[in-house]
């Protein structure tokens, strides 16, 4: 490790050495850097460091860990002439990503009904290991699923039109459903409109800090409100086209010469079949991703709905923002087109960029970031400063504790019943895997949003505290 | 240490998987074996349900991945889990082929959410008289 640099308060550096194209830089301070030390995440930035038409550096955001072929918390920016695109640069669980709902209510609104609410999501919602949708599709819908994301779940009713506008790329990017493999689409199909299970989940927050006014009020965010996070992504779907493009790609980065360190690297350049077909691919399971959200979101609106006897119109729940944090995009930056891998990493967007809703031109895209559920979770805002990482930021806490390691050390009906003493309401299928997700298995939330503040990467606009939560 | 099957081992976000057998079948049939056990008790499984898989693969490694994967694509896309497994690898180890008995699960209560089988850490290697093999499932 002699060769980690420190080159501000809280950037290190992995010089270039071997095969390395570019230098590693690593966002964190002493604490988080000590934690990356443990597992290969600096291994794993060297690596990705030595990928075709890398340009700048092989980031690594705060809450950065130990992934396969990139680490969580990876970012890359190829430029398009020699670069490659590499599944593994994307990960599994294509556009897993973060929504979150605002509302009207308040906390005194939801106190004595916190269980009711919570029960009647987790049940409008299907979730948990191996959960299926409750909407059976033809094979014609998925593929229009495919084609257009979010839109179709809007065409077909969930949702309203304006939801369209507060999600990145608009709910869709340009999906081809030929390049999706049958296997894929066997595997998506039962699970459209489902949580899943694992990290992903879906909780009631309250504002409890709001750190810039201005900013907030854009947003439409204040202290006391209550809002709802949906945290899931493409579900198998999204699993099987990573794993047909690596197996793809396998003979595609021989047949290029691609030299890669890692076998969860492979790669084929930008231009190529390989690599038209799998963005085709990947934009098809993140088009899946956007629709599967937007559905848990009409369900969500349902269920607060009836328990409310309101319109979910009248109880505001519209959309903060949907931002995805496993994906890969072509982006401009200085001038210059690239091709950006996010793994674990979430866009972050200044004032300006044509890429934004309209009402957040002025301001910066909202960035979300889900902490675990019994700490709190937060809304940011890009800022210009973020170019230095490609306009990249943290996607959430990053785990510290292997899951294996977790169910020895807690059991789910302890942490249920010591976050019901902190006013937190926990429903979930499984009490493993609430042991699996207990709080202190993640990094310290706080200290990875303040370093991304201190950095530069995006800037704190409000914290929200969990108060119930759906998991699978 | 010889007569053990399996182990896990732990990595960060993840899960590793260690599998010894005395031949190459054995290896494909144990590693199915320990996944299928990650998601549910093996004994709640019945058999009601035989099916014949061919898999196909560029080298022993991605036989044993596409192999995996084929467990996990019949588990989303017809509910079925296996709790027996007969495999006969071909004799370039490129392809293989498998009866697999086993049922539909029901209800959304297994144990863990597996996405995928990674090459991250993998290894399969002959040491003296038996087969070793690593590798680490996304979940």
């Amino acid at each position: 490790m002699s060769d980690l640099k420190k080159v501000s308060e809280f950037v290190y550096e992995i010089e270039k050495k071997g095969e390395m194209k570019v230098p590693a830089r690593l966002y964190a301070d002493d604490k988080l850097i000590t934690k990356m030390k443990e597992d290969l995440t600096m291994k794993q930035a060297e690596n990705v460091a030595c990928l075709s038409g890398i340009e700048g550096y092989s980031f690594v955001m705060p809450d950065g860990h130990q992934g396969y072929g990139f680490p969580i918390g990876g970012v890359a920016a190829m430029e398009l002439e020699n670069g490659i695109i590499s599944p593994g640069g994307v990960g599994y669980d294509i556009n897993c990503g973060v929504r979150l709902l605002k509302s009207n209510l308040v906390h005194d609104d939801v106190l004595d009904k916190r269980k009711e609410i919570i029960d009647s999501i987790f049940k409008n919602v299907p979730s948990g290991l191996g959960s299926q949708g409750k909407i059976r599709l033809s094979r014609n819908d998925l593929d229009e699923v495919l084609m257009v994301g979010a839109k179709w779940a809007v065409e077909e009713d969930y949702g309203w039109k304006e939801d369209l506008k507060f999600i990145e790329s608009e709910g869709s990017m340009e999906g081809d459903p030929t390049k999706v493999s049958n296997n894929a689409k066997k595997r998506g199909m039962p699970q459209l409109g489902s949580l899943g299970s694992g990290n992903h989940f879906l909780e009631m927050q309250v504002i409890d800090k709001i750190y810039d006014e201005k900013t907030s009020e854009v947003f439409g965010l204040r202290e006391g409100q209550i809002c709802f996070m949906i945290h899931t992504g493409s579900r198998g779907c999204g699993h099987q086209i990573c794993s047909d493009y690596i197996q793809t790609m396998e003979g595609a980065h021989k047949r290029y010469n691609l030299k890669i360190p890692d076998r969860e690297l492979v790669c084929a350049p930008i231009n190529s079949k390989e690599g038209e077909d799998y963005f085709k691919a990947m934009s098809a399971a993140a088009n899946f991703a956007w629709a599967n959200r937007q559905m848990i979101t009409h369900w969500v609106r349902e269920s607060i709905s009836k328990i409310f006897r309101e319109d979910s119109e009248d109880l505001g729940l519209d959309i903060l923002y949907d931002v995805a944090h496993n994906i890969a995009k072509f982006e401009k930056h200085n001038g210059k087109k690239y091709c950006v891998h996010r793994k674990g990493a979430t866009r972050a967007f200044w004032k300006g960029r044509n890429e934004l809703p309209k009402d957040y031109q002025d301001f910066g895209q909202p960035v979300i970031v889900p902490g675990d559920m019994g700490t709190a979770s937060y809304v940011m805002c890009g800022v210009k400063s973020s170019s230095q990482t490609f306009g990249s930021t943290c996607h959430g806490s990053g785990r510290v504790l292997s899951r294996s390691a977790a169910t020895k050390r807690y059991r789910g009906e302890d942490i249920i019943k010591k976050l019901e003493k902190e006013n937190i309401y926990v429903k979930a299928a499984s009490p493993k895997v609430v042991a699996e997700e207990a709080p202190d298995v993640y990094k310290d939330i706080h200290n990875v949003v303040d370093v991304c503040n201190n950095a530069g990467l995006a800037k704190k606009v409000a914290k929200l505290r969990p108060i119930g939560v759906a998991k699978g | 240490m010889n007569s053990k099957k399996y182990e896990y081992f732990d990595v960060t976000a993840d899960i590793g998987i260690r599998v010894w057998a005395t031949n190459i079948n054995e290896i494909f049939e144990n590693a199915a074996m320990v996944v299928t056990s990650l998601m549910i008790d093996s004994s709640e499984i019945g058999n009601t349900v035989v099916k014949e898989l061919y898999i196909e693969g560029n080298d022993t490694a991605s036989l044993l991945i596409n192999w995996i994967t084929e467990l996990l694509i019949v588990r989303d896309s017809e509910g079925i889990l296996f709790s027996s497994f007969k495999v006969k690898v071909s004799k370039n180890k490129k392809s293989l082929q498998a009866k697999c008995q086993g049922d539909y699960f029901k209800g959304n209560n297994l144990e863990m959410d597996i996405k995928a089988i990674t090459y991250s850490l993998f290894k399969l290697e002959k040491l003296n008289t038996k087969y070793y093999l690593q590798f680490v499932l996304d979940i």
